[in-house]
């Protein structure tokens, strides 16, 4: 019996959809390599087993609910890694981060999550008291 | 027939008889004649002396007359001139009394008529200016609030113009000061702020 722990860790650090994709890529590459092997004859005795779970995770994948969030700043990877920390910790199922830059709504985020659209930016912010009172009201 | 001087001595005593008579004749004749034209000449002369003589009479009479005449004539004139000056005078005087009186009762009916003429004319003048002045306040008074009306309404525009503009820029340079004055931190802040605000509004709930 193959120990698929590791596999399972591997697919638990997959948090953004880059990662997903390059996940996918490397385990097709993967299943590649291992029928170039049995192609030279060498004896895989788990490989049906092994390419089910290939295909398991890769199903598995692509069923994870992707959250969208736009923000003003360029994040990196220890800023991605605490949102998905705050996402394991606050949603129940596992969700997959899609990180799009764009500086045009100044701060906070935009998020797009299983079809609902949340505008919590800073411009929406800004636009939505300047409709209200007029900016030169709060500056005053 | 002239007779030569040959001849005359061939001329019979019968001849001579004859020329002798016929001369004697010739002179008697002449002499009739004569004396008939005397006769005539004295006649005319004393007719014509008469006759001048009546014409002097007459001429001296006519002009006698005349002269009577032009001195009555004269005196006739000068009287009647003088009777006719005074005439005139007092024709005149009566005239001019009559026209004074007559001039100064026209007069005053042609000033008392001018008068009230004048009186309606300036009444009437009064009115219409009166009228002319309301007409042009009133004209004046809605080309004034027009005007004004034009002048607000420009306003207005102008300045939501520049209060779109002002707004705009405002907008403008507070997008440029968020943008260049948030740290990171800060942004992450704003991030998890939203995350936290998706959760409570039950973003993540819908499976």
């Amino acid at each position: 019996m193959t120990n698929f722990k590791e596999l399972d860790e591997l697919f638990d650090r997959i948090i953004t959809v880059n990662d997903l994709e390059h996940f996918t890529a490397e385990v097709d590459q993967s299943i590649e390599s291992m029928y170039d092997l049995m192609e030279n004859n060498v004896n895989l005795k788990n490989h049906s087993e092994l390419e089910e779970r290939f295909s398991n995770i890769k199903e598995r994948a692509r069923k994870i609910p992707v959250l969208t969030i736009f923000t003003a700043v360029s994040l990196r990877h220890p800023e991605i890694a605490q949102i998905a920390d705050w996402l394991k910790r606050n949603v129940k199922n596992k969700v997959l981060l899609n990180v799009v830059l764009d500086s045009s709504i100044l701060g906070g985020a935009v998020l797009l999550y299983k079809g609902i659209y949340k505008d919590f930016s800073l411009i929406s912010e800004v636009n939505k008291l300047h409709k209200k009172n007029g900016l030169r009201a709060m500056l005053k | 027939m002239i007779i030569e001087s040959d001849q005359i001595q061939y001329l019979s005593p019968f001849m001579l008889i004859s020329i002798l008579v016929f001369n004697v004749l010739m002179v008697f004749c002449n002499l009739f004649i004569w004396y008939a034209l005397y006769k005539k000449e004295k006649n005319v002369r004393t007719a014509f002396d008469h006759a001048n003589k009546k014409a002097l009479k007459l001429t001296e009479k006519a002009s006698e007359n005349a002269e009577n005449i032009i001195i009555a004539a004269k005196y006739i004139t000068e009287k009647a001139k003088s009777e006719i000056e005074k005439e005139i005078k007092e024709a005149m005087s009566l005239i001019k009394k009559d026209l004074s009186s007559k001039t100064a009762k026209e007069l005053q009916n042609i000033i008392k008529t001018n008068n009230a003429e004048i009186e309606d004319f300036v009444n009437s003048l009064k009115e219409k200016s009166i009228s002319a002045n309301t007409e042009l306040e009133d004209h004046i008074k809605i080309s004034l609030n027009n005007a004004l009306n034009d002048v607000e309404n420009y306003k207005k525009q102008k300045v939501n113009e520049v209060e779109k503009n002002i707004d705009k820029l405002i907008l403008n340079i507070c997008k440029e000061f968020l943008s260049k004055n948030i740290t990171l931190d800060e942004h992450k802040k704003l991030i998890f702020s939203s995350l936290e605000r998706a959760k409570k509004e039950g973003v993540f709930d819908y499976d």
